[in-house]
């Protein structure tokens, strides 16, 4: 039995099934056909239904994922063949040559200035824009340059330039220029396979109907994603095909059957409006099919902000007058015609990712008439294809929007996990030590400070070289570079290989999406990462003051200043290591529960199961034969506690510790568990009032009483506190399928935390001055974790003193403590009065 | 100085700011703060015994 998996794709399925399976303890090979990872997502500009920057978001996954040792990325390569079987699969991948070896190209680009041949159209733009001969596939890793071999002089004419070394390779410090690359087969091991291949816009005659390909400014979604895309092109500004601006653009939904291509085309005309109110917008559609709560309600918004919506019966176009493009409808059959329009999109259906079926044929796995995968039998999990061992998820099991392509990799990745349970940790490798300079709080600050353009994000925005030489001037400042993305680590990494800094001011992206991975290039510096600090330049500036140059400019000074006057006063501080309770609690005995709690113990994990019915079998009652099976299984399985009639109690504890009090008409039980799961929809504490486990884990309800969940569409399954999570109708509405596949998923949440021996902890935790303290307790009632402990001591003269006990397992350090204290005696670390005053004053003087 | 606090076993202590010249002064002062009801604990710092105490405080006012 293998304990490595191969995860074929690596869009947002695909990487999610990476990491929860490496986070689980297994090795994960992720095969991308494309030279850089991200797929589909990195390519738009925003996601429905949150609405959220799409390449902003992933960027950060990407990172951890490129950075993770236990995930080897074989980019620009595809599958061969599988052979073998389920536990024990031998792969051979074939790899494209890049002409440039990606373990010693730099990404510096020195290279791409001197090649003499340019406009060649990149692929990543869908034919929009140029590159020379040797460049990026895209801006996301792995970022190595990568030369086209029909249009390198030197691979078409064995000669480039008049010397008879071609201008790249001299150019190429690390000599990572590699002409007599071949295409190289890779022999792989795996216990078990995830197909995420995803899917592609059907690009047919239907398109040519409406002016593709024929018109210069018809084009489909995903190319005018590109244009939206603040990396895109034109640099996040809609250009027609003559560069100007369009007044008016229309879409055409051509596939009104699924909500994916009415989502798309109102996201589009949504981000178009927000980018220039002046543009008058359209959707043209069958039907409007957004039966989805969340997706309503984002359809709804996108309509306050005079996006027209006309379900028509058909529709034609005309080339019209300068490029514009005449359309008319027929609605009740009634013919109308649109103004005239400067841009027309189209939203093809979806299908099967091109290269699906050579890609079935070689690793024997049958597919639908339609293209996507098939799975084994009717009553076989949608999840699993013809080919046991090999499960399938995402976009390439049936076009779908990426919160849901998210559920069914974790699902996938429970059922990899499942599979290779006993091969756990059999492959993984434990990452080095952390080598950090001796830097202490003592040491004189010396500050290396980066600011990220983040495409027209924050460049766009603001005047940056004004900032730059502004931040420059401040106080222990002794270095500021600019950087295209400082996530990519390659300015951070390469300022701290000097040395000569001892702490890192970045302004940036949030802190909330981006801290954790300035933090590994801050470490992988040998800098401790509690002493780096993110200015969000991002959200608290150039995307709120997106209008005044000037005042944006200045508003990013004083944030940079508070942000180098705290970053001076930080002190290098320690993680806290946790010890982690083996075993999960899903409460709710629905098939989402039943589907999660059978998941974990198949994987080898300790579950208990607290269900309101006082038998389990009557459950099997009008379920799915799935369900039934499950429930038998479950009931089998040494691993699973099941609690029939249950209630629940109050729950204290944090994540990897929960004590759960668990009410039976028999017996009150505290359980200890790692890990929550919420599978219902139902409260199980109502009849018991013996405490509300919902207020003790900060969860709330939304107004259709579905729990409300992390937000983003990364994070479906997530709470804001860590470690518990919510599936199936705890949710909100869905099929019973869907239900299996969101308890799967959330099993793969849970089994990242319990499968772990230890959870390390951020020491931004509070911290007793016992000296000041003289018990006075105020602190302990505003304590939302119960952290507080007032205790006492003796002195030898016989008084008795009292002072505070920090849990340091259970503090937030969300600072209610210290902003109680009336004597200065309780602080969060690195959130000190005088660090937080500093941050005050350099509001001041910099007003 | 020796320190105020120290942690013994995850729980905090504190120190009785006396310093001890043998063990059985220290546990002569142990026995004492333990019939009020604290936990104790000795460390030998350069030749001296330093007592830390706790008690939870059960009722607060």
């Amino acid at each position: 039995m293998k304990g490595s998996v191969l995860v074929v794709g690596a869009g947002p399925a695909g990487m999610r099934a990476s990491s929860e399976l490496v986070n689980q303890g297994f090795k994960v090979f992720l095969v991308e056909k494309k030279p850089t990872i991200g797929g589909k997502m990195a390519q738009i500009d925003k996601m429905f239904p949150s609405n959220e920057c799409s390449s902003c978001t992933i960027m950060p996954r990407m990172v951890e994922i490129a950075s993770n040792p236990n995930i080897s990325i074989i980019a620009f390569a595809e599958v061969e063949s599988i052979s073998g079987e389920p536990g024990d699969f031998k792969v051979k991948v074939l790899k494209k040559p890049r002409y440039v070896n990606p373990m010693k190209c730099n990404a510096c680009t020195d290279c791409f200035g001197v090649c003499p041949v340019g406009g060649v159209p990149m692929e990543f733009n869908l034919g929009r824009g140029a590159s020379k001969a040797i460049s990026f596939y895209s801006p996301f890793p792995p970022r190595k340059a990568l030369i086209h071999p029909d249009k390198c002089n030197y691979l078409i004419n064995g000669k480039c330039g008049d010397q008879e070394q071609p201008p790249c390779v001299r150019a190429c410090k690390p000599e990572a220029i590699a002409f007599s690359q071949k295409p190289e087969v890779v022999e792989l091991q795996v216990g078990a396979v995830i197909l995420a291949t995803g899917a592609d816009e059907v690009k047919t005659e239907l398109l040519e109907r409406y002016g593709y390909g024929k018109l210069p400014n018809v084009l489909t979604a995903l190319e005018y994603e590109r244009l939206l895309s603040g990396l895109g092109p034109t640099g996040g500004v809609v250009k027609r095909h003559d560069g100007r601006e369009p007044q008016s653009v229309a879409w055409h939904v051509l596939d009104s059957a699924s909500p994916i291509g009415i989502m798309t085309a109102v996201t589009e005309a949504l981000g178009t409006v927000e980018k220039n109110p002046h543009v008058s917008v359209w959707v043209l559609c069958e039907d409007v099919n957004v039966s989805r709560e969340s997706y309503n309600d984002f359809y709804c918004k996108a309509q306050e902000k005079n996006i027209a919506v006309i379900q028509t019966d058909s529709v034609t176009t005309a080339a019209g007058a300068d490029g514009t493009i005449d359309i008319s409808y027929r609605k009740g059959g009634k013919k109308e015609q649109l103004p005239d329009i400067g841009m027309f999109v189209l939203v093809p259906p979806l299908a099967a990712s091109a290269g699906m079926q050579t890609l079935a044929e070689k690793i024997d796995v049958k597919l639908h008439p339609w293209g996507f995968f098939e799975k084994k039998s009717k009553n076989t999990h949608p999840i699993h294809t013809s080919r046991e061992g090999i499960f399938v998820c995402g976009s390439a099991l049936e076009p779908k929007g990426i919160d849901d392509a998210v559920v069914q990799a974790c699902a996938a990745a429970s059922h990899a996990a499942a599979l290779l349970g006993e091969a756990r940790g059999t492959e993984t490798a434990t990452p080095p030590e952390k080598v950090f300079l001796p830097i202490t709080s003592e040491d004189e600050p010396s500050i290396a400070a980066l600011i990220c353009r983040c495409g027209p994000n924050i460049a766009g925005l603001l005047n940056i070289d004004e900032l730059a030489e502004y931040t420059a001037s401040l106080p222990y400042v002794n270095q500021v570079q600019l950087a295209p993305f400082g996530c990519d680590g390659v300015k951070i990494r390469e300022m701290l290989s000097t040395k000569k800094f001892n702490r890192v001011l970045i302004g940036g992206c949030s802190p909330k999406t981006h801290e954790d991975v300035f933090a590994m290039h801050t470490q992988g510096g040998g800098v401790n990462r509690y002493l780096m600090e993110t200015v969000n330049l991002r959200n608290h500036c150039t995307w709120v003051h997106s209008t005044d140059k000037k005042k944006t400019t200045e508003k990013a000074k004083t944030l940079m200043r508070m942000g180098a006057g705290r970053v001076a006063l930080q002190e290098p501080l320690e993680d806290i290591q946790v010890a982690v309770t083996p075993a999960a609690l899903v409460i709710g005995g629905t098939p989402s529960g039943i589907a999660c709690a059978l998941k974990l113990v198949q994987a080898g994990l300790r579950v208990y199961l607290a269900a309101k019915e006082n038998d389990l079998g009557s459950l099997k009652e009008n379920q799915s034969k799935f369900v039934q099976r499950f429930i038998d299984e479950l009931q089998k399985s040494e691993k699973a506690g099941i609690f029939t009639g249950a209630q629940l109690g109050s729950v204290q504890g944090f994540v990897g510790n929960f004590k759960a009090e668990v009410i039976t008409t028999n017996r009150k039980e505290i359980i200890e568990i790692g890990s929550i799961v919420i599978a219902t929809g139902e409260n199980l504490k109502s009849a018991s009032h013996e405490g509300d486990y919902e207020k003790d884990l900060f969860l709330q309800r939304n107004d259709k009483n579905f729990f409300v969940g992390m937000l983003g569409n990364l994070n479906p399954l997530d709470f804001n506190t860590a470690g518990v999570f919510r599936c199936g109708p705890a949710r909100m509405e869905m099929g019973v399928l869907d239900t299996i596949m969101d308890g799967e998923g959330a099993a793969a949440r849970v089994a990242g935390i319990i499968s772990k021996t230890k959870l390390v902890k951020a020491p931004i935790i509070s911290v007793v001055v016992d000296e000041n303290c003289d018990g006075c307790a105020y602190c302990l009632e505003p304590c939302p974790a119960h952290a507080l402990t007032l205790i006492e001591y003796m002195l030898q003269d016989g008084r008795i003193k009292k002072t505070v006990e920090v849990n340091e397992a259970l503090c937030l350090g969300c600072g209610n403590c210290m902003a109680t204290c009336p004597k200065n005696a309780i602080y969060v670390q690195n959130f000190k009065p005088e660090q937080i005053m500093k941050m005050v004053h350099s509001i001041a003087e910099v007003a | 100085m020796p320190s105020l606090a120290v942690k013994i076993d995850g729980k905090k202590f504190m120190w009785d700011q006396g310093l001890y010249a043998s063990e059985a002064e220290a546990k002569e002062k142990m026995a004492r703060y333990e019939k009020e009801g604290f936990q104790v604990s000795c460390l030998n710092e350069e030749g001296k015994y330093l007592i830390y105490t706790r008690r939870v405080v059960a009722e607060i006012n």
